[in-house]
């Protein structure tokens, strides 16, 4: 088994473990479950999951649900492995047919000898609703993510603005990538 | 129950963070200066010139250090004046450089650290100079050699080399020279001159190399040939790649025939950075010299 696969696994069973809303006892079960089902506003929390290269694996997903709308805070447990971090802010747009467009921001961090680079991307892309689990608890995402490198700055280095002058310029600076969301949705309101 | 699920909650946390622990190596890879180009911030439009040139070749750290173990020239053979320049491609044609210029920039640079006692290179080896036959004539990449037009590319490509190994049997410095071409048509005709079969065949103070280069893959762009295009009597000795497009499987192809790794790139992402992590590259082509020298020394 692949090691991101295995972290990923390991990672699920955590939250999984330590999310309150499954942790119900059967008695106090049919009236969560019918609470659950009159929320609208939900607390989110899960795993932001990457086979491509520009991010950490296994990222860690805090979200605020609305009806139309799903707000996002991606953040980075893997920072320590290699001193670089990637933190995204993004905003789902929920429409009916389980297509959520979006877009966000992402700011790395890249670690060098005596400094850190920042690296700011803009993110617009386009997720896709997976099936859901335990009456609506765990919801998954699919995606396609356009990132482009907007600016890089800090670590005593110029700053640079990316620039669509020649190909040269820009060619390493946009990228795609596919991620998949698992979040357990704790209702709230 | 609630103290179990906490128990279990924490174990599997710490385990998580234990199997994502950093890993200790002793890989050092080679810097090589891109297009003659890798002072920041990266300007294309200064690549392969002479300014940039003689800048980058003087980039040390605060220790007096040089931050490079070789610089990329790209020599260009201008098919419309059957000229062979020092240029990334045809934009500034009218101010490009003969390539002897860079070569004497080079060879001076390298006699100018031998005299100050300091060492050649960054990891304190030998200097690379890679060479890069362009493989089109024209301003689309599409304008391939003629076959007379191929032998007088490879011949400036010989007489770069030549120049190079005269003037590190003068300085007393050894030096390595890499030809890349994306085009293997040309590295074939390169390898048939009597020079080059010398130098290839010796062991200094000039050692000459051939490597082929791999980027954006046919048919999203006409330079990469796939590597089952390559004659098998070609004698590739490194393979150099941009990370983003290399597929895995050219990469093990390449592995499985004992080419050398290089990777080379436009500017540091974070998907270069993992690629060099994951593959471990002998050489880094960048134009980012001062950024991932810090980085790889972090």
């Amino acid at each position: 088994m692949k090691p991101s696969i295995t972290l990923a696994a390991l990672t699920l069973l955590t939250l999984s473990a330590a999310t309150p809303a499954l942790a119900m006892t059967p008695e106090a079960a049919p009236d969560q479950e019918t609470e659950q089902a009159e929320k609208t506003h939900f607390l989110e929390l899960g795993l932001n999951l990457r086979t491509d290269l520009g991010v950490h694996p296994i990222r860690l997903n805090v979200g605020w649900r609305m009806p139309w709308l799903d707000v996002a805070l991606t953040l980075d447990p893997m920072f320590w492995t290699d001193g670089q971090s990637s933190t995204d802010l993004a905003a789902f747009w929920l429409l009916d047919s389980g297509v959520h467009p979006y877009a966000g921001w992402r700011v790395t961090t890249i670690g060098l000898r005596d400094g850190t680079q920042l690296q700011q991307n803009l993110l617009l892309g386009v997720g896709m609703e997976l099936p859901t689990f335990f009456d609506g608890l765990l919801r998954g995402q699919w995606g396609l993510e356009l990132a482009v490198t907007a600016v890089k700055s800090g670590g005593g280095l110029p700053t640079e603005v990316v620039s669509f002058g020649s190909a040269r310029s820009y060619l390493d600076l946009v990228n795609f990538a596919m991620f998949a969301r698992f979040d357990f949705n704790i209702g709230m309101l | 129950m609630t103290h179990t699920r906490t128990t279990i909650a924490l174990a599997l946390g710490a385990l998580t963070l234990t199997a994502c622990g950093p890993s200790d190596s002793e890989w050092s890879p080679k810097v090589i200066c891109h297009n003659a180009n890798c002072v920041e911030p990266a300007t294309p439009k200064e690549d392969d010139t002479l300014p940039a040139l003689t800048e980058s070749l003087a980039l040390v750290d605060s220790d007096g250090r040089s931050l490079l173990d070789g610089v990329e020239i790209d020599t260009f053979w201008y098919g419309e004046e059957d000229r062979c320049l020092f240029a990334h491609d045809l934009e500034s044609v009218d101010t490009a450089d003969p390539i002897d210029d860079a070569v004497a920039a080079i060879t001076d640079h390298l006699d100018a650290r031998q005299a100050a006692g300091g060492d050649l290179t960054r990891t304190g080896g030998t200097f690379e100079v890679y060479v890069e036959l362009k493989g089109h004539v024209g301003p689309a990449k599409s304008e391939k050699h003629t076959p007379a037009q191929r032998v007088s590319h490879a011949e400036c490509g010989r007489d770069v080399a030549v120049a190079l190994r005269d003037a590190a049997t003068a300085g007393g410095w050894p030096i390595e020279v890499l030809f890349t071409s994306f085009d293997p048509d040309l590295l074939v005709e390169l390898d048939a001159l009597q020079d080059i079969k010398d130098m290839r065949a010796s062991d200094g103070p000039a050692v000459v190399k051939l490597g082929i280069l791999q980027g954006v893959p046919s048919p999203l762009d006409s330079q990469s040939e796939p590597l089952s295009n390559i004659p098998p009597s070609l004698d590739i000795d490194v393979i150099s790649t941009h990370p983003h497009w290399a597929r895995h499987a050219s990469l093990e192809a390449a592995g499985s025939k004992d080419w050398s790794l290089s990777i080379w790139m436009f500017t540091i992402v974070p998907e270069t950075l993992d690629a060099i992590t994951r593959y471990q590259p002998d050489a880094i082509t960048t134009s980012e010299a001062n950024a991932l020298t810090r980085w790889l020394d972090r």
